[in-house]
């Protein structure tokens, strides 16, 4: 079976072992192939060991620099978050303003209020704005470590630079813009972002939570209250549950009109958690009916609104829904009445017997269990 | 007509071994390019793990069975962890040494009259113990029903809607719950998300907390150290982005508790639960068109105290084979189905064909090789290429799977320890891997002739709980 393709290579046959080789050598076309192949995986094995060390290596020795740089610099970095005047600081070299950037990062992470204003003024001392903002045109790492500076920065004058990355196709680097147009401008970013919101599914809701939490109840409110009267009953079902972030006492009109005309399980649920927070006597009767919706994720919501306002002699409303379907609702309950004014252990005891249902007993005793000593 | 028989055969096991390690090697490339850009956008938060403030509530389930010598330390180990709100539901699986009495004495455990929902089915429960020192520390002692059977008690008494299991002879790195949570953080659709398992033999553990990384001094140790690199940060990193991850391990995983029970919960009658769950739930998903992700991350890690005994080990590799065979084979139906997917037409057939069938394969190639060369109907030079070619992929795949642990976290970092794992990568392919082979292919025969299996005894040396 003869393939010239697969002959000894000129290079290795007329060398001073070619009769070594060729003496060792199969004929066979197969068996000649197995053997380059074997060869060529010796070869890159060999390859990849070496690179494996030097990687290794390199990394160590990056690390060791790393190490030297962060102590000397440690000192500089505990000297400005403590004190206004500005400190002796080592020399910092141009292939060092990343490591700087990475470990001034690290430490605002620890800080809070005037020993963050300290440190920002020291960035800016050392001139790292210009190369802040540089990074936000790297690549994603660059980005998002640019992205974080900027963030604990928080000035309103870098909204520009960084806007255009809420867009960006990766969400993540879309996230960290929008985490740090927050810290810039709290109220202007959720006026941006929440809009922004219905249309990037790719948003997860705990970051879009996260996003409210950092901004707070009052940049939150009106924003959200616009997306969630505009926006398409797929979205709006999507972002209720930012209603929790939203200040109760304007987010009640929208909470009551859903529980009033009615509206899907999650619209509802976030109403009830509103009208919970709000704790207003008026809302009883809407909470009320809640607790005999059909879906068991409004009516856990609702215990819990119940249980706000509840008074002592609510334990009647509560009772039949100890002998509801839903394990949740029936532990939920049992704990509601456990919170109810002037409960104890005794009284509840004495409301067992007025329990038919068994598992509606268990979840009982369970509370009564729990309740402090 | 013979000799033509076994070139053909010859032919057919070499290009069998080829397209085994190529499809590896193919892995192995996706696993790189998914590393790197996973530590690309971990970037921002660097060795931190991140911490939003809106992490849901986790139960962890752990179940045990007759783990005195470790409960008490891995249960601190769990109480320990950094993050915001969590349970710790351990699930006493009717041990028979006093793994109960050490936990109500260490943990001042006092009976609680709960009610536990019947969502997924279990064996009894006999008692409902919470702790007087830690108020989010729960014992469930229920009769002896197998690991997956405990899981399920466990599912049905957290009270959180995500629940991670963890193996009671584990321990966690202390940010690792933090870590495997970002996947439902990042994304609404994720169900379930994996970590890495490594090995814990030869390191310190302190307080139930890994202090140092170390090599350990027996070589099966080490051997598996070298394996499990080549699973975890290949095998699955490279599904993972084409949401293919068939596995995730029983040791470490984070689970969407609604979507597991509305599978069923773990199944009883299998010894690989963890991967059969996870291929239900592919299957669930995909036919019910439910929008889905199974995530697997190579940074949250959970340490393992692997075994330094043969029998002890070859029990464990039996057991998986078989384990991969049943669910394998019980979701047949998935890379048949049009709605398959990535995990149905690419994950199902590659498990099937190299992860199923390969020892059985392999072992015919090696008895084939070595006895046609024995009665001389193979030649010598045919032989040596197949070994070569056979030896030299697999320890090039173990060398690639130290180049992806140089690339990522280097927690071996001594050269005189990366060194010592190139000699373990190419030492496994002289006996250990032909063993290995050979422990699979008895797996596959209990699979096969559906022969009474038990776990058999799980030799540790318990360093941990001193």
């Amino acid at each position: 079976m003869p393939f010239d393709a697969l002959a000894c290579p000129d290079w290795l046959c007329r060398s001073p072992l070619p009769s070594l080789w060729q003496a060792w050598l199969p004929d066979d076309f197969i068996l000649r192939a197995a053997v380059y192949t074997a060869l060529a995986l010796a070869l890159i094995t060999l390859l990849v060991m070496v690179h494996v060390l030097l990687l290794a290596e390199v990394s160590a020795r990056r690390q060791r620099r790393r190490q030297r740089f962060n102590e000397a610099w440690r000192p500089y970095f505990a000297l400005c978050s403590l004190s206004d005047d500005a400190p002796e600081h080592p020399p910092l070299a141009r292939g060092q303003r990343f490591w700087f950037v990475m470990q001034w990062n690290r430490t605002q992470l620890q800080l809070r209020g005037a020993a963050r204003e300290r440190m920002n003024r020291a960035l800016q001392a050392l001139g790292l704005e210009a190369y802040v903002l540089g990074l936000l045109q790297g690549r994603v790492r660059s980005r998002l470590v640019g992205l974080t500076c900027l963030r604990y920065l928080a000035e309103p004058r870098h909204w520009d630079a960084v806007q255009p990355l809420v867009t960006n196709r990766s969400a993540i680097v879309s996230l960290a813009a929008a985490q740090t147009l927050v810290a810039m401008d709290a109220s202007r970013a959720m006026q941006l972002l929440l809009p922004l919101a219905t249309t990037r599914r790719d948003w997860a809701m705990p970051r879009l939570s996260s996003l409210c939490q950092q901004a707070g109840t009052q940049a939150v409110t009106a924003p959200i209250l616009t997306v969630l009267v505009g926006a398409e009953p797929s979205v709006r079902q999507r972002l209720v549950g930012l209603l929790s972030w939203a200040e109760p006492r304007h987010a009640a009109p929208w909470s009551r009109a859903r529980l009033d005309d009615g509206g899907t399980g999650e619209e509802l649920q976030a109403a009830l958690e509103c009208l919970c927070e709000l704790g207003d006597p008026r809302d009883r009767e809407r909470i009320v009916r809640a607790l005999r919706h059909e879906d068991p994720g409004v009516r856990l919501k609702a215990i819990g609104a119940f249980r706000q306002q509840a008074r002592a002699t609510d334990a009647e409303v509560l009772l039949p829904l100890l002998a509801d379907r839903s394990w949740w609702v029936r532990q939920a309950t049992a704990d509601a009445l456990a919170a109810l004014p002037g409960a104890t252990p005794e009284r509840l005891e004495r409301l067992l017997d007025q329990v038919t249902d068994r598992y509606g007993q268990d979840a009982l005793r369970r509370a009564i269990a729990e309740m402090p000593a | 007509m013979t000799v033509d028989w076994t070139w053909w055969a010859q032919l057919g096991f070499i290009l069998y071994f080829l397209l085994l390690n190529g499809m590896y090697l193919l892995l192995n490339a996706l696993s790189m390019i998914s590393l790197t850009s996973y530590l690309r956008e971990r970037a921002e938060t660097g060795e931190v793990a991140p911490y939003l403030g809106v992490e849901p509530p986790v139960s962890i389930l752990m179940p045990a069975y007759n783990e005195e010598a470790t409960i008490r330390t891995s249960v601190r180990s769990m109480l320990q962890l950094q993050y915001p709100d969590f349970e710790v539901v351990v699930i006493n699986d009717g041990s028979k040494d006093q793994t109960l009495a050490v936990l109500m004495a260490e943990f001042e455990l006092e009976p609680h009259p709960e009610p536990l929902r019947q969502a997924v089915e279990h064996k009894p429960v006999l008692g409902i113990y919470r702790s007087r020192r830690y108020a989010n520390l729960r014992v469930i002692d229920k009769a002896n029903g197998g690991k997956a059977d405990a899981l399920n008690a466990g599912i049905n008494a957290a009270r959180h809607g995500l629940f991670c299991g963890v193996d009671a002879d584990s321990i966690l790195q202390r940010d690792s719950l933090l870590r495997v949570v970002q996947p439902f953080l990042e994304d609404e659709r994720t169900v379930a998300a994996g970590g890495t398992v490594r090995i814990a033999n030869g390191s310190q553990v302190r307080g139930g907390f890994l202090i140092k990384a170390g090599l350990p001094g027996n070589w099966l140790a080490r051997f598996q150290i070298v394996e499990y690199l080549r699973a975890f940060l290949f095998g699955r990193l490279g599904w993972s982005p084409m949401n293919a991850v068939l596995i995730i391990s029983g040791a470490f995983g984070l689970f969407d508790r609604e979507r597991v029970m509305a599978v069923g919960g773990y199944r009883t009658d299998t010894v690989g639960e963890d991967m059969e769950l996870v291929v239900r739930l592919h299957r669930y998903h995909r036919a019910a068109k439910i929008p889905y992700r199974i995530r697997y991350l190579p940074d949250p890690i959970c340490w393992t105290e692997c075994p330094e005994d043969l029998g002890t080990l070859g029990r464990q590799r039996s057991r998986w084979q078989r384990g991969l065979a049943e669910s394998l084979v019980r979701h047949v139906r998935l890379p048949l189905s049009r709605r398959g997917g990535a995990a149905g037409w690419l994950a199902w057939p590659f498990m099937a064909l190299f992860e199923w069938l390969g020892p059985l394969i392999e072992l015919v190639g090696y008895v084939f090789m070595i006895a046609g060369f024995a009665l001389g109907a193979v030649s010598y030079t045919a032989l040596a290429a197949f070994l070569l070619v056979a030896i030299g992929m697999g320890i090039l795949l173990s060398v690639n799977g130290l180049l992806l642990e140089t690339l990522s976290f280097r927690v071996y970092s001594r050269r005189r320890d990366m060194l010592q794992l190139f000699l373990m990568a190419i030492l496994e392919n002289f006996g250990y891997r032909q063993l290995n082979t050979l422990w699979r292919v008895r797996g596959l025969w209990q699979w096969f002739s559906r022969s009474k299996h038990n776990w058999g005894v799980m030799k540790r040396s318990g360093k941990w709980g001193q």
